[in-house]
């Protein structure tokens, strides 16, 4: 199993803190918390009863915690190491860190 | 009095020693110029300073200057300067803080005030529009920063120091609320004026040239900063301290005196730990959308959180993990007015010391117990604190160790371990007040944080470094948070980091140096405004100049050529020594075999100076006179350069 750390507004803005995963590849890391981003918002909406079309503009916006800011468009480490290349094979286990992509101060 | 808009027209001059004031002749000749803030000091310090003075000499000037937007409710535009001769560094430093003083200070009627001489006892200096009192307040000795700004007139803005200032420790701060005028020692220069409060207050307002006008741009460009990824989402949800985990990543988050840029256990030191655990609400300075300050509970009280730089500084670098710890002694230095950064940096260096068996400090590398009682030591000069109050640079030059004292120019650098950002080394290594982040630059935001360049090349970094030192310098000078600045950088490029638009631009920069010469030598060429830089737009619906971005980045260009005269004029020695970083940072791999891993200052410094017009880190006089910098007659007795 691979560990994910997500780190910055990706987290502060989902709550997602950690998710082990088997994924292959960075992009099915992606797909998989996508998955989870929208089961969540679904679980989320059956609670409030909202109707379907506030659905898809609250799933957008949690999926999209900011306007400008995508998991897809994270910065990924492997095992301390910058990857760039989404559809890299991962190893069998090690940690990776998806970070928001742009930070200042 | 000035046909300008936005300015209030007037500089107070207050002697100390004769207990009199005065208006300090100021044009709006000179205004134009100097635009105001940190450049606007520069220049008056320069033309009073002379070879050798000394920041505790009677007649060291402390100069406070807000910027012509200061109170002008344009976003993050609050900002204030304090500069003086630095008794840290020995040359001039400016320090800028976001507290409400300088509001204040122009609702009293004055753009700035110029302090000399020296009170014969601790002195509260109450400003109320025109009229100035001096109060002696001994029973105030003593006081914490948060106390002495307790019993004073409501509405006012507030300047006071702690005992650190008081006890001259070379880099304590003057506070404005629980804000920072934090770098240099400003502190200690109040101090040895016996200044303990300085306090503002009136009736009056800036006019405006265009209140309609100003109104619309300020809109657009709190639009602009609230949805950008770094001043919209990173600096309000996890405040500076969410650079902890990137630059983590990055191999920049110095670690044991800068010996490494990774820390194994960074998250429990982290901004997202401070936000999950610890924080109570996002605050910030007036006007400002970015609220980038964390609230945090301690010992019941809410108070303002640790900044990156002291996460950093006070947790990896002395390799503590315990953030409950840091929160104490952010509170706790605070209070008695010292600069967390350049303790904890001294700190750092003790340790190593210890280590290498060279200072019997009794401090240890990750045991950090007895910091508390430690800095209490600093404040007071009393022990091991006495050496530590004095700094890196100096500490070193009495126990050894040079090529791990980790600062420049004596000022000890912020957390950012430029072996993983060569470009912020640049900065660090030529910023003019010494190692300071902001003041180098901020390469860093290129280099790994925002738009990912390679961190590790030269190449084109000197004209990344001296594009952004003067836009930088500008902004500042103009009253602006240079948070604000990031915001330059657009979205679609900071946003998505692997894009291929983003991997163009990476690859051009690298590229950019004949570009960014050309400009950096006339930068009037760029007669245009754009929305991506507001400064100037700002600025002329404020005060009704007609700026574009060459000249506000000619304003950065002059003040950068300014202070670095005031500099050599204070001493700073010109040649191979003038701009450097200690050996640990240049000659040692960070990570041991990758060559890419130190900063090639050498190379990037070369360029760095030919695109500045300076040779061997002085102006020539062709381009202090290019560049309009008041040469003051004091320079034929130190200046080496004298026909350019």
């Amino acid at each position: 199993m691979v560990k994910v750390k997500i780190f910055g507004v990706l987290r502060s803005t989902t709550g997602l803190s950690e998710h082990n995963t088997s994924a292959k590849t960075v992009n099915g890391i992606f797909e998989e918390i996508s998955e989870i981003m929208e089961k969540r918002y679904y679980e989320d909406i059956k609670k409030q009863q909202e109707d379907t079309s506030e659905f898809k503009k609250e799933r957008n916006a949690a999926l999209t915690p900011h306007k400008e800011l995508k998991f897809k468009d994270a910065i990924v480490y492997v095992d301390g190491e910058r990857c760039m290349r989404k559809g890299k094979k991962l190893p069998e286990s090690g940690e990776v860190w998806l970070l928001s992509p742009a930070a200042g101060g | 009095m000035t046909k300008l808009k936005a300015y209030m027209g007037h500089v107070l001059f207050v002697d100390l020693t004769k207990k009199e004031v005065s208006e300090f002749p100021w044009t709006d000749e000179d205004r134009i110029r100097t635009l105001g803030g940190k450049i606007m000091a520069a220049d008056i310090l320069l033309n009073h300073i002379r070879p050798g003075m000394k920041a505790f000499d009677e007649d060291n000037w402390i100069v406070i200057t807000t910027g012509p937007l200061t109170r002008c409710d344009s976003p993050s535009s609050t900002r204030f300067n304090i500069s003086t001769v630095s008794p840290l560094t020995g040359i001039l430093t400016s320090s800028n803080c976001g507290g409400s003083f300088g509001r204040r200070l122009k609702k009293a009627g004055w753009d700035a005030m110029i302090i000399t001489g020296r009170a014969e006892t601790l002195t509260w200096i109450e400003i109320e529009n025109e009229t100035v009192t001096f109060h002696d307040v001994p029973e105030r000795a003593g006081q914490m920063t948060g106390e002495a700004q307790k019993g004073l007139p409501s509405s006012t803005g507030k300047l006071v120091i702690g005992p650190a200032g008081e006890n001259k420790v070379l880099y304590s701060c003057v506070f404005s609320g629980e804000r920072t005028a934090g770098r240099g020692g400003v502190g200690a220069v109040f101090g040895d004026k016996n200044i303990k409060i300085i306090t503002a207050k009136g009736n009056k307002e800036p006019e405006i040239h265009d209140p309609e006008r100003l109104k619309k741009i300020n809109e657009q460009w709190r639009n602009t900063l609230l949805k950008h990824p770094i001043t919209g989402a990173q600096l309000s949800k996890l405040g500076t301290a969410g650079l902890v985990a990137p630059m983590q990543a990055h191999r920049i988050l110095a670690t044991k005196n800068f010996g490494d840029g990774r820390f194994e256990s960074f998250e429990k030191v982290s901004g997202e730990e401070l936000a999950e655990k610890h924080l109570i609400r996002n605050g910030g300075c007036f006007s400002c959308p970015m609220k980038c300050e964390r609230r945090v509970r301690y010992e019941g009280k809410n108070i303002k959180g640790p900044e990156l730089e002291t996460l950093g500084l006070l947790g990896p670098n002395l390799l503590n993990d315990d953030i409950e710890k840091i929160i104490k002694w952010n509170y706790e230095l605070d209070e008695l007015g010292i600069d967390t950064i350049s303790a904890a940096g001294s700190v750092a260096f003790a340790m190593e010391l210890q280590e290498k068996g060279l200072w019997d400090s009794g401090l240890h590398f990750g045991e950090t117990d007895n910091l508390s009682e430690v800095f209490h030591d600093i404040a007071y000069r009393r022990g091991i604190g006495a050496e530590l109050a004095e700094g890196t640079r100096r500490m070193s030059e009495k126990f050894g160790g040079k090529e791990f004292a980790i600062h420049a120019k004596g000022m000890e650098l912020a957390a950012y371990e430029p072996r993983g950002a060569v470009g912020h080394g640049l900065g660090y290594a030529t910023s003019n007040r010494g190692g300071c982040h902001l003041n180098a630059g901020y390469l860093v935001v290129l280099e790994g944080l925002g738009l990912n360049i390679d961190a590790y090349t030269p190449k084109g970094k000197a004209g990344l470094a001296v594009t952004f030192q003067n836009v930088m310098e500008a902004a500042s000078a103009a009253g602006f948070c240079v948070f604000t600045s990031y915001a330059i950088l657009p979205h679609f490029l900071v946003g998505k980091p692997t894009s291929l638009m983003t991997r163009f631009v990476q690859t051009v920069f690298k590229y950019s140096t004949p570009v960014i010469y050309l400009v950096s030598k006339n930068p009037k060429m760029l007669k245009v405004n754009i929305p991506l830089v507001q400064y100037p737009r700002v600025m002329n619906a404020a005060a009704g100049t007609k700026f574009t971005v060459g000249d506000f980045i000619a304003f950065g260009n002059f003040g950068y050529n300014t202070e670095r005269l005031a500099n050599i004029i204070l001493g700073l020695p010109v040649g191979e020594e003038t701009d450097t970083l200690p050996k640990r940072l240049t000659d040692e791999e960070q990570v041991p075999g990758d060559k890419r891993t130190k900063v090639p200052l050498h190379k990037m410094k070369n360029v760095y100076y030919a695109m500045r017009g300076w040779k061997d880190g002085a102006p020539t006089m062709k381009t202090l006179k290019k560049v309009g910098v008041r040469i003051p007659e004091c320079i034929k007795e130190v200046y080496p350069y004298g026909k350019g």
